[in-house]
């Protein structure tokens, strides 16, 4: 099994990844355009998509082959937690940490709006089923990326039965919960 | 009894009142949502529509397929269109099954179809095409249609929701794949705040 990250663009510099190598305590691989202060191994970054969207690649099955656990640059790891639980798709984050039943009633008719899962920490294996997502995603990439608001809601939307969830995992989000969590997601806001 | 007087509704206020309490019943969650389908922007958008629709068909209201994209409940167009038009077929499409569930509660007679416009719409052929929530989707252009289309845009930005709104009636009908479409453009408030509503109208 191996840890990703991914780097794209100049919000999130090399400190980052080298940080969330140092919180993991693990060997991290990083794909990224620009490898400049990496301490880590490092592929690059196909140029399929632009920003956010960069991560389905990791959907591609040919593209990352083995098994592996993917972080986002922007959580603290306070405690060591096995996060490689793999199943038959993609394992996703659920998002305990909004009232979704606030979520579901504020969002009724939008389009799109409503979201429970998170990408900030995904989990495969050689038998996940993960080719058919980034498939769809290369054939309607222009009708999806100005859709949806990111892959979360992309997949939730369009592939709902096509994802698992993490269960019983104590993960916090700085703006809603605080510091509480094994993992802090500061989902944008460093 | 229906009186005189109820019958010359075109849109039956009476039976608002039933629909209302029956969604507060059995959809509670719905109930803000499905008094904002009959506000009063949306009669406004709804109704300068259908009186445009009027008169683009005048010469043949019998008997007309309709085709409703991104319907929400289809509160308001759905007697309108059957105040105008002679035993309309009408089809509502929608994303969002609930609202589908309760518009076929409240309108028995349509038939449904919980797609997503913009990725699942089959290539339909038909006499009429409306879609009122251009903002809320992928420009019309890109999605095959074949019939008379009526389509309304805003550009009310301030909801999450509106992921393409448009300036002016010129920049809408670039995106609506109509080749020479009529343009109109209204005014209207929302939130104390004053913004543009627009339609196209053109056979593809």
């Amino acid at each position: 099994m191996k840890n990703y990250c991914l780097k794209w663009g100049s919000k999130y510099g090399p400190d980052y990844v080298n940080n969330l190598q140092d919180m993991l305590g693990e060997d991290i691989i990083c794909i990224t355009e620009d490898p400049t202060g990496l301490n880590c191994e490092t592929i690059p970054l196909p140029k399929t998509s632009t920003k956010w969207w960069n991560k389905m690649v990791l959907f591609n099955e040919e593209f990352i082959k083995g098994p592996g656990v993917f972080y986002d640059l922007d959580i603290a790891i306070k405690n060591k937690v096995d996060w490689f639980k793999p199943d038959e798709y993609m394992k996703f984050l659920y998002t305990d940490w909004i009232d979704l039943k606030q979520l579901k009633d504020i969002t009724v008719s939008k389009n799109h709006q409503y979201c429970s899962i998170n990408s900030s920490i995904i989990c495969w294996d050689e038998n996940t089923k993960r080719q058919e997502i980034f498939d769809y995603y290369i054939k309607h990439k222009e009708k999806i990326e100005f859709t949806f608001s990111g892959i979360d809601t992309f997949i939730e939307h369009r592939f709902p039965d096509k994802y698992c969830l993490y269960d019983n995992v104590n993960v916090s989000s700085f703006n809603k919960n605080g510091t509480s969590g094994d993992v802090v997601l500061f989902e944008g806001m460093i | 009894m229906i009186t005189h007087t109820m019958q010359k509704f075109p849109i039956p206020a009476y039976l608002w009142s039933e629909w209302t309490l029956t969604v507060m019943e059995k959809y509670p969650h719905r109930t803000k949502d499905f008094v904002q389908s009959y506000s009063q922007n949306q009669l406004m958008a709804k109704s300068w529509l259908v009186e445009h629709l009027k008169m683009e068909c005048i010469s043949d209201l019998d008997k007309k397929e309709v085709w409703i994209l991104g319907s929400w409940y289809g509160t308001v167009l759905v007697p309108l269109l059957r105040n105008v038009l002679k035993n309309p077929r009408i089809h509502l499409v929608d994303f969002d099954n609930e609202s589908l569930i309760i518009a076929k509660m409240l309108h028995p007679y349509i038939t449904t179809h919980n797609i997503d416009v913009t990725f699942d719409l089959p290539e339909i052929e038909t006499d009429i095409i409306i879609n009122t929530s251009c903002e809320h989707m992928y420009p019309m252009k890109d999605i095959p249609m074949k019939g008379l289309c009526f389509y309304q845009s805003n550009n009310f930005r301030s909801d999450n929701a509106h992921i393409n709104c448009v300036d002016s009636a010129e920049e809408f009908a670039a995106q609506s794949g109509i080749e020479k479409p009529k343009l109109y453009t209204t005014d209207f408030h929302k939130f104390d705040d004053h913004h543009k509503r627009y339609m196209v109208i053109g056979q593809r």
